[in-house]
């Protein structure tokens, strides 16, 4: 059982964090009034676009100047910024207690955990942190600022790894308790014996915008041949025999990556992101550029 | 190198084992190592591993390869040799430190010294392995070294070998070495001392020579080789070569004394005599040496008391060792006899007459109830029964019933063993009325009267700690009173009885010494304990020291002077091969030692064992990685996933901040 550090990001890595935006899906609804921009016109502070001016419009819209060099009213258009909520799915199941060199797949997800909630607070958003495994734990509610973070840091550094994964009831229970849309991070090995695959559509159905952070360590992906081995799963402890062959190894790496494949296959067909973190690479490395040049930070 | 003298059969025992260990090893499964994963779900699909019931050597070269290393090793720990095994050569030297090695002319060094260099000498021009067995010249003594090939020790007990004063005796030491190297096939016989010798010890040592050139035993004869020191030519000694003493018949406490001395050199050599009782001066006598001259001296010294007599030669010259002699004086106490008779009789009349005449002895008469306040030293009976219980040393003369017409019996045989009727031998003696004696268990007859069988007159028996003499008739009813024996027999029968009078004081020489006694230690004139050896006439111990040796028994402590012996004079004359360097060994040639070769092949064995299981290891994953299923959908599918990622980045939807 892994229990972090209150301390799980450097003051140097927060400081990098303010100038990283997370990215979603513009139309989700949400309170007006935020940092977010959103496919909904209104007033903001962004211009978006003109159209012809027609009777019922606010005439303090109107492009003057549009006017005296055109002879036509034009009505200036500005996208409506909005409040999203970001929830946080840690999986804190006993599969995420292994890692690489002392740095467990938990940990890791921890750390990741606070990345996005510190970049929810950054730009005022409210955040939830919800651990899960079998079922939902009680999660962390936070907004106001940059200032809230450490109670979440407090909140994750709690959390301990225990119990199987079972991602559907997870995500029905989530559902249930957080019914507006917004933007789901779910962080987990989705080692899930009965798959992943209705979770996730139960959330492409209630119309989150979810992100699929696959966390896993080096030697999962590509396990060293070391003779004959008992296997012994730490979440059921079923055991197996296994001849840990060169040959046998490759097999296995094959069947890890056709697994990572199926689950980005399956995000995307879903409309969410993908992203798959291994704990051997340093997390400020994986969020500055793994995430940041992919779909999910900008 | 000869680790482990193994046999063939103890090699194949010990390879074997190994082997099987080997074997065992190689068709060990070791323990599956239990480890805990996240998941089992993408083991799912490899196939578990399974047992076979028959186990299979995997790698079945490696494995010839690891018992011909065994198999090379054990061999190379048992040391095999590949040809005739060539022993060394033996070596035994008889290094002379007899007497005459303390001889130390004037402005030159000891003759032992001398000697040292030579033995070092010889040593140095052997071989490193030699065998060298170090004797010495001695009779009976001890070998200084046995047989080794470790230099130094035999370096150090040359240097540290300490001349003794007993003579040599070259033919029995020679001899001895040559039973020591008996056994060898090669081997070299070398003496190095001064070389001398008694006349009868010079022919013994021709025919030891004659045997080593006899045609007969010159294949198997060691190399001889004789190494002499000092120059005998300018040799100047003499000295002491026998001292003894002997007492007078008339005055017990007069001894006359015999001294005989010897020149050893080529001159003429003048010497003062002394002599000294306890360290008390004596007088002393001049006396003049002629080369080479045997001098018998007589003195007579009067001294009633024991000690110890020295006779001293000066000056002292290069060998002090024989100057000195010294001798134990025995000392003289009267025998008080006592004739008990209740009243004056002829008996007692005619004994005294008798025992008056031996100087040694104080005789009287005494009533019987005055000779248990007397206590003397033996009392003499006359009557017709023994006394029960003897309170002295006694004398009984028993006589039989008497009858006027009775026929004188002769008798017929003395016991000449026996130390009281040692010197009796007269056959004219005849009695009348002897006694019926009755001989008892450990009685001794010492004369018979003429019968069949002949009856016992004379008895001497050991009694509750006291000597009896029983003689079986009345002098009056005999002629031997009038016979010279008689006396001898008295004074025979009181010498029994009290060991009062010694003689004879003779001093004893170096070399064995025959101690009739009992002894429990005896202590040399150093200080140190001598072995020696019991048998049923006493002890038996080899005196290297002169000096007064002390045997120590439970009754007490007695002395033995030691002196010189009469030192051989004879110098060995070399022959020309005696004098030859030492041969240089023609050995066979030596058995090849196969042992480095072995372990070189081991590791040879052992290297390609190695290369051998983990090449086949190698062969085996490349084997494995070979038969890996094929990526081909996995790469198309990742192509279609790519293609619908980069249209999903180009979302207009995503927007940040």
């Amino acid at each position: 059982m892994a229990t972090a550090s209150p301390l799980l990001l450097d003051r140097e890595f927060l400081k990098t964090l303010e100038q990283v935006t997370l990215l979603c899906r513009t139309n989700l609804s949400g309170a007006v009034g935020h940092e977010h921009r959103s496919r909904t016109r209104g007033p903001g502070m962004e211009f978006a676009d003109y159209r012809r001016y027609s009777f019922g419009d606010d005439p303090r819209s109107l492009d003057w100047s549009a006017y005296l060099r055109l002879g036509k009213l034009f009505l200036k258009i500005y996208e409506t910024e909005q409040h999203i909520p970001v929830r946080i799915l840690l999986d804190r199941s006993e599969s995420m207690n292994f890692g690489d060199e002392g740095e467990s797949k938990f940990l890791y997800a921890q750390r990741l955990a606070a990345t996005f909630a510190y970049l929810a607070l950054l730009h005022l958003d409210t955040t939830a942190v919800i651990p899960f495994a079998d079922r939902l734990n009680k999660p962390l509610v936070a907004s106001g600022g940059r200032e809230r973070l450490w109670p979440v840091l407090q909140f994750l550094s709690e959390q301990a790894c225990g119990g199987t994964t079972d991602l559907f009831s997870a995500v029905k229970e989530f559902l249930s308790q957080f019914s507006t849309r917004g933007i789901v991070i779910l962080i987990s090995d989705f080692f899930d014996e009965q798959g992943c695959e209705h979770g996730v559509e139960m959330l492409r159905s209630a119309g989150h915008d979810f992100v699929l952070l696959q966390v896993h360590s080096a030697e999962e992906q590509h396990p060293a041949a070391g003779g004959e081995l008992i296997l012994e799963d730490a979440e059921t402890g079923a055991q197996r025999t296994v001849e840990c062959s060169p040959r046998n190894a490759a097999l296995y790496e094959r069947r890890f990556q056709e697994f990572s494949t199926r689950l980005r296959r399956l995000a995307i067909r879903n409309g969410g992101r993908y992203a798959r973190a291994v704990t051997n690479l340093p997390y400020q490395e994986f969020v500055l550029r793994s995430l940041r040049g992919g779909q999910v930070l900008a | 190198m000869n680790w482990l003298a193994l046999s063939p059969v103890e090699i194949a025992a010990v390879w074997t084992a190994l082997a099987a260990s080997a074997l065992w090893l190689y068709l060990h499964h070791r323990r599956p190592k239990h480890k805990k994963v996240s998941t089992l779900r993408f083991w799912a699909s490899v196939q578990p591993a399974s047992r076979p019931r028959r186990r299979k050597l995997r790698e079945p070269w490696a494995f010839l390869a690891q018992i011909v290393f065994l198999l090379l090793l054990v061999l190379a720990l048992a040391n095999p040799r590949w040809g005739p095994v060539a022993d060394a050569r033996s070596v035994a030297i008889v290094f002379d430190a007899s007497i005459w090695s303390q001889m130390r002319p004037a402005g030159e060094p000891a003759w032992i010294d001398r000697e040292s260099a030579e033995a070092l000498r010889l040593l140095d021009s052997l071989p490193g392995d030699d065998r060298v067995l170090l004797l010495r010249g001695e009779r009976d003594a001890p070998p200084i070294l046995p047989f080794t090939t470790d230099r130094a020790a035999e370096r150090r007990a040359i240097l540290e070998a300490q001349p003794s004063s007993g003579a040599a005796d070259l033919p029995r030491a020679l001899e001895t070495a040559r039973s020591a190297l008996g056994g060898a096939s090669r081997g070299l016989l070398a003496y190095v001392g001064p070389g001398l010798v008694y006349a009868e010890q010079s022919r013994a040592l021709d025919e030891f020579r004659a045997e080593l050139e006899s045609p007969a035993g010159k294949g198997g004869q060691p190399q001889f080789l004789m190494r002499l020191v000092g120059d005998w030519d300018k040799v100047q000694d003499r000295g002491i070569t026998r001292l003894s003493l002997r007492r007078d018949a008339v005055r017990p406490d007069r001894w006359h004394i015999l001294t005989q001395l010897r020149n050893y050199g080529g001159q003429k050599s003048d010497a003062v005599l002394a002599f000294s009782v306890n360290g008390q001066p004596l007088g002393q006598r001049k006396l003049t040496l002629a080369p080479n001259q045997i001098v018998n001296a007589e003195d007579e010294l009067t001294w009633n008391q024991g000690g110890l007599l020295a006779a001293q030669l000066t000056p002292p010259d290069a060998l002090q060792a024989d100057d000195r002699a010294i001798v134990s004086l025995p000392a003289f106490r009267s025998v008080h006899v006592a004739v008990i008779a209740g009243s004056p009789s002829p008996f007692a009349t005619d004994l005294l007459s008798v025992l008056s005449s031996d100087p040694y002895v104080q005789a009287d008469v005494l009533p019987p109830a005055a000779a248990a306040s007397a206590a003397p030293d033996v009392a003499i009976y006359q009557g017709a029964s023994l006394t029960p219980n003897a309170d002295f040393n006694s004398i009984y003369f028993l006589s039989g019933p008497s009858a006027a017409r009775a026929r004188p019996l002769r008798v017929t045989g003395w016991n000449p063993r026996h130390p009281v009727t040692r010197w009796v031998r007269t056959r004219d003696i005849s009695v009348r009325n002897p006694a019926a004696l009755k001989v008892e268990p450990g009685d001794a007859v010492l004369a018979y009267t003429e019968g069949d069988p002949p009856a016992p007159l004379i008895l001497a028996r050991e009694q509750g700690g006291h000597r009896i003499l029983i003689v079986g008739f009345n002098p009056h009813d005999s002629n031997f009173p009038l016979e010279s024996a008689f006396p001898l027999l008295m004074a025979g029968s009181i010498e029994w009885m009290t060991h009062s009078v010694d003689e004879v004081a003779d001093a004893r020489s170096t070399g064995e010494i025959d101690w009739p006694g009992p002894a429990v230690k005896v202590i040399a004139p150093s200080g140190k304990e001598t072995p020696f050896a019991r048998d049923d006439a006493g002890v038996h111990f080899l005196a290297q020291e002169t000096g007064i040796y002390r045997v120590a028994s439970n009754g007490g402590e007695a002395s033995v002077a030691v002196n010189p012996p009469a030192l051989p004079a004879d110098r060995v004359q070399l022959t020309p091969t005696e004098v030859e360097d030492v041969k240089p060994e023609a050995l066979p040639p030596a058995a090849w030692s196969m042992w480095r070769w072995l372990v070189v092949l081991a590791i040879v064995a052992l290297w390609l064992e190695w290369w051998l299981y983990y090449s086949a290891r190698e062969r085996q994953r490349a084997a494995e990685a070979e038969q890996l299923p094929g990526d081909l959908p996995r790469v198309e599918l990742d192509s279609e996933l790519d293609e619908q990622e980069e249209r999903s980045l180009r979302n207009p939807n995503l927007v940040g901040r």
